[in-house]
């Protein structure tokens, strides 16, 4: 029987070693050159911030690179309005004297001496939709232990409930709109504890909504349009759970407008992320306005609520 | 001269109606040891060969007129027969066919057409069971499915996987008839084996264009398997034992010549050898076991009333699982007990069963009858159970939950063979079947102190549906040179207030350009009512059928072939066919979408579109002699369209490979040693994968705090985003070509005599020069930590042992 046993592990150690994976040459696999990158959203009465990047060839060992000596000329309805060259040290280009409107189309175009190519987008700032009305409903709490610093502690605990959202969808018209839930949570570096630390955390909920519950993409990403209630006073329940929070903890409901680009983006990213690592989910082609480029340049105005927990 | 006249008249009316009068020979074709019923015997006449061949009961129908014969009864494998027939009345006749044994035994008949040359049915392959079983196979077990995939315009999807992509579709555009009775699901083990038994196997036809009338209800192929069905005669079995799984056959007469019984089981003991193994790689953990396994059991009785009718009962049941138990698991805490106990399983499985009657009515007319059921599921189960002790009593909780999904049917048909004169062959039929669809549904059983009692089933309701189909054939002979066979297949679904129909017409010719030659063309257009959601890589148990609804529509096919076929003697066959296939609402997952997770609202996970494939296939095969095998080709190109897939842009089609070749040789090296070989080629199949990354959005970096020196990677309060994920680009679905994948894999056979009957060793070799083939890519980094496509190959050098023998 021993025998059999060592006779069969061999011929399984055999199979399961020999299995493998090697370095693949595939002669016409495809190598991009590097091409320019411009990420911008931008909102109304805020400051234009646009990141400007390069891609490269996934074979490519170098870093991705940030590109501080481009030149972004921005219009306004198809009117000239100033060029922006000049990068902060933070990465961002950054423009104040004429912030967005909401309702106006604005374009860009953006080159650099590295690059031929000159790449343009352009988008439309939506109109923000206002929350009527939040109402929270904490159905539990429990502040149970203590966290302890120098000076002094702070009670934590976790916390459930409800948020009921309500706004009113403009009617006659394609709305797109993101809904999260998070909050900020503070703590103290554990080497000096007078620096502190400010963390946005994404809240756990779940949609108690049948009619946008197909559209819900991630734990914290509600992506969804008006399809199913154009024009109505529209209310969401979302459920929520939340560990480790502490008295007076600020948590933010927010409704993003979106414009159909800006949808469409921010709907392919979170499918690319949910499908990242599932070797059987289907690839997602991530979804882009720049001609000439990658990234996404998309107008979004929003509107939010903070609740505190006491 | 009145009376000279009337005579005359009466001698030559008399004459004229001898020589006018025909008559019929009728009856079954048999093996003459097992009694087995032959399919597609050949039986013709010497000199004028009209000829017929047998149905899928072995029963044949010959009108001549009335005269003197030889009557010709012949197919492959076994000696032919020769009955001198005096036609003056109807004759019935028992024909048994005595296996050939040897080379010296084949007895090559002048003349004596090739089926395949004289038949209109184009675009088809039988495939003996003996050829099966010869062939090398993965792991030493012989596979049906396999098999099939070695024919040209036939490709298996990823290594190892039973999936059937033929012509350019789908692995859900195959109807997998099994005695007549559709087979939802023929995996096990992901796909790497089906569910079909060789060893209680008859005949296998594969059917890839040109679909005569009586099929309906899938798109692109007919894969049509019937079982034994006893034998008549003597008692007899066979089995084998194997590396992975043992099976054992029985079959013989309940009543001589009357009644008889097949039974045929097959197990797996993966999970007995890997449990050592898991022990030894885990980490020691002597509670829990887990493991996996499928079993199989086809059986069968068979009773012949008289020479006019016949009844089969068939019944099919496998099952696969997977499993992990944890036994009851104590420890004392503080003079209190606890345990905890756990269960959790995947299993998957088919039951298939048919009721068959076949009744000759007439020389001229025979009829099948047959009632069928046919239910596939999968089911998840997780069950725990956890219990206190203590002075203060005993208390226990208890977790169960099973989400189980599949399809059931309930069919009824109808299929009638008229034979009213050499020249035609009709047949004419109709099905029914009761569908019911299972998307998925929750069973929660809790028990504990907070709830009490809990045992609520959620999930969506199970759908139904009704589908019927009515059709009529002729294969008719036009003249010495042109035969045709026109048909029409009519068929109707019915699902939730939703009525889909379509008449599908079906036509397929034959012109001889002379004895040895014919040119054939073919048209189908088929419909089907069902979709399979499916991951595209790889059987999984999850693979689950659906209804057409009103937002995705039945899958539409239409097909157009031409082709030669030629026969050399008896020995050779050569068919050379290109053909031209659309497909419409065909169905895929839309970006991002996955089959894991929940099936709720999958019309929403999928798109529809379009598909279509064309090439050519050469075919060259031996069936007679010392060395048989075939030789194919096949060249083709396959793309799909969907509108909000890949930008609306054309895409090839996953498994669409430019050139596909297959190699299969059986002879025997002596009097007790066999060898067989088979080699496969096939360019890449087409791989969807990232080209370029860049900086992006992400959710999951808008959260949290965290710095880089490369930054812009701080997140401040206030700082909304900071485009700090790097995302990769893919520039079109399946852009992108794998390596070519080629395998050798050979296998010998040494038989001896015992005295209660025959042994044979079989050693085999899978991937015999241990090429690592491509199963999937993906973007990683070499062993220098460099950026590089990274290339995952499944199977490597694998030997194999296998003894079975009969008795």
């Amino acid at each position: 029987m021993k025998n059999i046993y060592t006779i069969l592990f061999s011929l399984v150690s055999i199979f399961l070693l020999n299995a493998c994976e090697t370095t693949e040459k595939i002669d016409d696999f495809p190598l991009r050159p590097s091409r320019l990158v411009v990420n911008s959203y931008f909102e109304s009465d805020s400051i234009w911030k646009f990141q400007v990047s390069n891609s490269l060839s996934v074979l490519d060992n170098a870093d991705l690179k940030i590109i501080d000596n481009a030149s972004i000329r921005l219009f306004k309805g198809g009117e000239f309005l100033d060029t922006i060259s000049e990068m902060d040290e933070d990465y961002w280009y950054r423009y104040t004297d004429h912030l967005p409107v909401q309702g106006e189309r604005y374009s860009i175009e953006v080159s650099t001496p590295d690059f031929v190519s000159v790449i343009h987008a352009e988008d439309i700032l939506p109109q923000a939709v206002p929350l009527s009305n939040v109402d929270v409903i904490v159905t539990d709490s429990s502040f149970n232990y203590e966290r302890y610093y120098e000076w002094g502690t702070i009670q934590r605990g976790w916390v459930e409930g409800f948020f009921e959202i309500t706004f009113l969808d403009p009617a006659m018209e394609e709305n797109y709109y993101r809904m999260s839930l998070y909050s900020y949570d503070v703590d103290y570096d554990y080497v000096d504890s007078t620096i502190k630390h400010i963390y946005k955390r994404s809240v756990y909920y779940q949609v108690e909504d049948a009619s946008i519950e197909d559209q819900f993409s991630s734990d914290d990403n509600l992506l969804f349009n008006d399809f199913l209630f154009d024009g109505q006073k529209y209310k969401i329940k979302l459920s929520f759970q939340e560990w480790d929070v502490f008295k007076g903890q600020e948590f933010y409901v927010e409704l993003e407008s979106l414009s159909r680009t800006g949808y469409l983006y921010k709907k392919s990213i979170s499918e690319y992320e949910n499908a990242s690592g599932d070797p059987f989910s289907e690839p997602v082609r991530i979804y882009s306005n720049i001609e000439n480029g990658f990234g996404i340049f998309a107008g979004l105005s929003r509107d939010q609520f903070v609740f505190t927990l006491d | 001269m009145k009376r000279k006249i009337i005579v005359l008249f009466f001698t030559l009316f008399s004459v004229a109606l001898m020589y006018g009068q025909k008559y019929t020979i009728s009856g079954y074709i048999e093996d003459a040891e097992t009694g087995e019923k032959l399919i597609g015997a050949n039986i013709y006449t010497q000199g004028n060969l009209a000829g017929t061949a047998s149905n899928n009961y072995g029963f044949f129908s010959l009108t001549l007129e009335q005269g003197e014969y030889n009557i010709v009864f012949s197919y492959v494998g076994y000696q032919s027969d020769i009955q001198q027939v005096n036609l003056l009345e109807e004759k019935e006749l028992i024909i048994a066919l005595n296996p050939s044994i040897g080379i010296e035994e084949v007895e090559i008949i002048a003349n004596s057409p090739s089926q395949s040359v004289k038949s209109t049915q184009m675009s088809s392959i039988d495939i003996s069971v003996e050829s099966i079983k010869k062939i090398p196979a993965l792991l030493g077990e012989v596979d049906v499915i396999k098999a099939i995939q070695l024919l040209p315009g036939v490709q298996s999807g990823t290594e190892g996987a039973s999936g059937l992509y033929v012509r350019g579709g789908g692995p859900d555009q195959n109807l997998i008839l099994l005695d007549g009775t559709p087979v939802y699901n023929a995996s096990h083990l992901f796909g790497f084996f089906s569910v079909f038994n060789a060893d209680a196997i008859n005949n296998v036809t594969l059917i890839k264009g040109g679909f005569p009338a009586r099929y309906g209800g899938r798109s692109s192929s007919v894969l049509d398997i019937s079982l034994k069905e006893g034998n008549m005669k003597k008692f007899q079995g066979s089995g084998s034992v194997g590396l992975i799984a043992s099976k054992l056959t029985l079959e013989g007469p309940i009543i001589k010549d009357k009644t008889s019984f097949i039974v045929s089981a097959r197990r797996t003991y993966l999970d007995l050898i890997a449990q050592p193994l898991i022990r030894q790689i885990g980490d020691g953990d002597e509670y829990t076991t887990q493991g996996y396994f499928f079993h199989d059991i086809n059986a069968k009785i068979n009773h012949k009333f008289s020479n006019k009718d016949r009844l089969f009962l068939s019944v099919y049941t496998g099952r696969d699982k997977f499993y992990q138990n944890q036994d009851p698991y104590k420890y004392l805490y503080d003079g209190t007990v606890y345990s905890n106990e756990s269960k959790s399983d995947l299993g998957w499985g088919n039951i298939t069963s048919a009721l068959r009657w076949n009744h000759q009515y007439t020389s001229k007319l025979f009829s099948n009858t047959s009632l069928t059921y046919s239910n596939y599921n999968y089911g998840v189960k997780n069950y725990t159970e956890d219990i206190v002790e203590n002075d203060a009593g005993v208390t226990s909780e208890i977790n169960s939950l099973e989400f189980l999904s599949g399809i059931q049917d309930f069919a009824a048909k109808m299929d009638f063979d008229y034979l009213p004169a050499a020249n035609h062959y009709i047949r004419f039929g109709a099905n029914y079947i009761y569908h019911t669809f299972k998307p998925g549904a929750s069973v929660y059983k809790i028990k504990n102190e907070e709830v009490g009692n809990l045992d609520t089933i959620l999930g969506e309701d199970f759908i139904y549906a009704s589908e019927f189909s009515v059709y009529a054939e002729d294969d008719i002979k036009i003249n010495e040179r042109l035969k045709a066979n026109f048909g029409l297949h009519y068929s109707g679904f019915y699902v939730n207030n939703k009525y889909y129909h379509s008449l599908q017409p079906r036509v397929s010719a034959r012109y001889l350009i002379s004895e040895s030659w014919s040119l054939k063309s073919s048209y189908a257009m088929m419909q089907q009512y069902i979709h399979l959601l499916t991951n595209n890589n790889i059987g999984l148990p999850t693979d689950l059928w659906v209804p057409a609804t009103d937002k995705i529509k039945p899958q539409k096919s239409q097909q157009i072939a031409l082709g030669i076929s030629k026969a050399f003697d008896q020995m050779y066959h050569l068919s050379v066919e290109g053909y031209y296939k659309t497909m419409d609402n065909l169905i895929e997952y839309r970006d991002g979408a996955s089959f894991m997770g929940s099936n709720t609202g999958w019309e929403d996970k999928v798109e529809s579109g379009r598909g279509w494939s064309y090439g050519g296939e050469v075919f060259f095969e031996k069936k007679l002699g010392m060395l048989t095998g075939w030789v194919g080709y096949t060249l083709s190109w396959t793309n799909r369209q969907f509108e909000e897939l890949n930008q609306g842009e054309v895409f090839p089609y996953k498994y669409d490979r430019r050139h596909d070749i297959s190699v299969v040789l059986t002879f025997p090296i002596d009097e007790k040693w066999d060898f067989s070989a088979s080699w496969i080629y096939g360019t890449g199949t087409a791989h969807t994968l990232p080209t370029e990354r860049y900086f992006g959005d992400s959710q999951y970096f808008n959260y949290g705090v965290f710095s880089s020196v490369s930054g812009p990677y701080y997140n401040y309060y206030g700082d909304q985003t900071s485009f700090s994920g790097e995302l990769e680009h893919i520039d079109s679905r399946n852009s992108i070509r794998a390596a070519d994948y080629h395998r050798l894999d050979i296998s010998f056979q040494k038989s001896k005599q015992r005295k209660w009957g025959e042994a044979t060793w079989t050693l085999g070799v899978y991937n015999v020069y241990n090429r690592k083939n491509p199963f999937y890519y993906y973007v990683g980094y070499d062993s220098r930590g460099s950026r590089a496509l990274r290339r995952v190959s499944l199977f490597p050098f694998i030997p194999s042992a296998t003894y079975s023998f009969t008795f």
